[in-house]
């Protein structure tokens, strides 16, 4: 079916039927081939560290669900309630691939918490070179870099990604609207 | 790690969160080479036992790496090198001068069962005080209100003094627990604070025996790294200013890195081997030194790339590794992190050298990353202040200050005097909002 203009007229999806990359705001797409890649990339024996920040829970599963079944040895932890549950997630064997999802409603940490504690693991994760992906949410992933630059300094890869058809999550500087040059940008569908 | 060939294995060589160890010496540029010699030569020769110099350094500045390859032939001879890593034993974020000793104690005690029977009587008595102020500690928690209630019991079933008993031979991971819980370190804290002298007199003795039995003719030479990633300031005060006597009282020459915000702080004395490079002359005044001192310091930063390519293989252009080093400020990682940034994208486009486009790239991904922190404008302010002045204008705002120098925002070089500088990534955009800030201010004024 073409619209008046003569476009082809795609069938509006919801988010939850949409493919991995279609959920992404649009630069992002690129970005997340270019996260894709770099594990991809890694060479044997290499640590690595990744820092994704979600703006929407749909986007954050849709994100959860492509890394399992893109490293299917992947282990995932999500119950983030005291400092021990870092403790038994860094108890895994030398190599291994971490999924760490803070985003949870049953994570009872705060973000400075958990910045603190994975600037704490940091050194065991590239000693004994686990592969760490952490997955956040905008908040999280904006303590993890005021309290944990460190741990943000050792990644190969960070980004904040942004759901296709959800306002903009802020970026740096325009938090403060007084600050603010730029104007954020909403994308509808 | 092989020197690369192509860019993805530049990809590989280049990752941050890969340090640096003996296995990788090839690919090791001394660039604190004549710091590490004075620090030599100051441990080899100065006749105090008790010797404490104190490291500092900005995070990514190699100064961890630097000190792994601080033992040489003659440190070996004369010492028994013993580092201990921060991160491996304390909760940095939750530590006490108390934590120090009885790990300390803890580490050096470990695997020598005979130091058990050494001091089997010594422990015996610190136990029976520690069991006393236990039940005086259960008294008062039995009370109603409480809020540990019965939960000491439970806690003092795996203490860390019983598990330092048990360490003396048995169970020697028993301390793993101690770092990791904060309840029980409070409730050991409480119960030796007031006799950190014992505590440290213990060390001692255990370091004695440990000597006597390892190396008698030796002499102990303790690396601890990573006290520097401590962050909270009152904690950094604690440790580094109201306890420098206790720590300065192990009985061992000591190397100890220190947070950088302690570099300015008038109530921390003494001397500080600072290690940081520098791509620029002095900020302060015309020093003919520093010009040569930076102009050293970029070929060093240019060798510490050049190393992990393979010989004569055009992988980035001389431009573009120019670019990159003047944008680094210095530091180590941020170039190492910039040029992979600047790889992965070279990668991606499939392109074989790389160039200003992608190393423009690296610098802009980096750059988001220090921005991202950068919300407030008194930051902005101090920042701008910094950048235009290279002094920080007083120590009004410790704790911004801290948080600048420890997330690299603000960078700190030594010339004849320490000065100061904010990071050439975030340069541009601290001037925009800082003239935005201004015309704001002014049009309120109004």
């Amino acid at each position: 079916m073409y619209t008046r203009n003569g476009w082809l007229k795609t069938e509006r999806k919801k988010k939850s039927e949409m493919s991995v990359s279609e959920i992404y705001h649009m630069p992002d797409q690129q970005r997340y081939r270019e996260f894709l890649l770099s594990l991809d990339w890694l060479a044997y024996g290499t640590p690595y560290i990744a820092v994704l920040g979600c703006d929407s829970a749909v986007l954050g599963q849709q994100m959860q669900s492509a890394l399992r079944g893109r490293v299917p040895s992947v282990k995932c932890f999500a119950h983030w309630q005291c400092s021990d549950d870092f403790a038994k997630a860094f108890t895994v064997a030398s190599g291994s691939t971490l999924l760490l999802d803070f985003r949870g409603e049953e994570t009872q940490l705060t973000d400075k918490q958990i910045a603190e504690q994975l600037l704490f693991y940091r050194d065991k994760a590239i000693g004994h070179r686990l592969h760490l992906i952490c997955l956040t949410s905008v908040p999280q992933f904006d303590a993890i870099h005021r309290e944990a630059f460190d741990f943000v300094a050792a990644a190969s890869f960070v980004h904040a990604f942004n759901t296709n058809g959800q306002p903009r999550t802020q970026q740096p500087l325009s938090t403060y609207p007084h600050l603010t040059t730029a104007k954020t940008t909403t994308i509808n569908e | 790690m092989e020197p690369a060939n192509d860019l993805l294995e530049l990809y590989q060589n280049l990752t941050p969160s890969r340090f640096l160890t003996q296995e990788d010496a090839q690919f090791y540029v001394g660039v604190y080479d004549e710091k590490i010699k004075l620090l030599r030569l100051d441990l080899l020769m100065q006749a105090s036992e008790k010797l404490t110099i104190y490291v500092s350094g900005q995070s990514g500045s190699g100064k961890t790496t630097a000190l792994h390859f601080l033992p040489d032939e003659a440190i070996n001879q004369r010492f028994v090198v013993f580092p201990v890593l921060g991160s491996d034993l304390f909760d940095l974020h939750d530590i006490e001068i108390v934590d120090i000793l009885l790990m300390l104690g803890n580490q050096l005690a470990i695997g020598t069962p005979e130091l058990e029977v050494q001091f089997k009587k010594e422990l015996e008595r610190i136990a029976k005080k520690f069991k006393g102020q236990y039940e005086e500690i259960d008294e008062t928690e039995k009370t109603e209100g409480s809020s540990k209630g019965g939960g000491l019991k439970g806690w003092l079933k795996g203490n860390p003094l019983s598990a330092l008993l048990n360490v003396m031979g048995v169970e020697a991971t028993a301390f793993a627990d101690y770092k990791l819980d904060r309840n029980k370190r409070q409730l050991v804290r409480e119960v030796f604070n007031p006799s950190v002298k014992d505590i440290l007199q213990l060390t001692n003795d255990i370091i004695k025996a440990y000597l006597q039995l390892k190396a008698p003719d030796k002499e102990l030479l303790i690396i601890f790294h990573e006290l520097n990633h401590i962050k909270n300031l009152e904690l950094i005060g604690e440790l580094f200013i109201d306890n420098r006597n206790t720590l300065e009282g192990i009985r061992a020459r000591k190397v100890i890195t220190i947070p950088v915000s302690l570099i300015p702080d008038p109530e921390f004395g003494p001397e500080v081997f600072f290690l940081g490079t520098k791509t620029r002359a002095s900020g302060l005044d015309h020093d003919p030194d520093s010009e040569r001192e930076a102009t050293e310091n970029r070929e060093a930063l240019r060798r510490i790339i050049q190393k992990r390519i393979h010989n004569g293989a055009p992988l980035i252009s001389e431009e573009a590794l120019e670019l990159a080093i003047e944008q680094s400020g210095g530091n180590i990682r941020q170039l190492v992190s910039i040029l992979f940034f600047a790889t992965r994208k070279g990668v991606v486009s499939k392109v074989e050298t790389l160039t200003v486009e992608e190393v423009e790239e690296g610098m802009a991904e980096m750059r988001r990353i220090l921005e991202r922190s950068m919300i407030t404008s008194s930051k902005i302010d101090l920042l701008h202040y910094v950048g235009t002045h290279k002094v920080l204008g007083g120590m009004d705002n410790k704790p911004l200050f801290r948080e600048c120098a420890l997330s690299n925002q603000i960078l700190i070089y030594e010339n004849k005097n320490i000065w100061y500088d904010i990071n050439p990534l975030i340069r541009e955009t601290v001037d925009v909002y800082a003239e935005r800030l201004a015309k704001d201010r002014a049009k309120k004024e109004e």
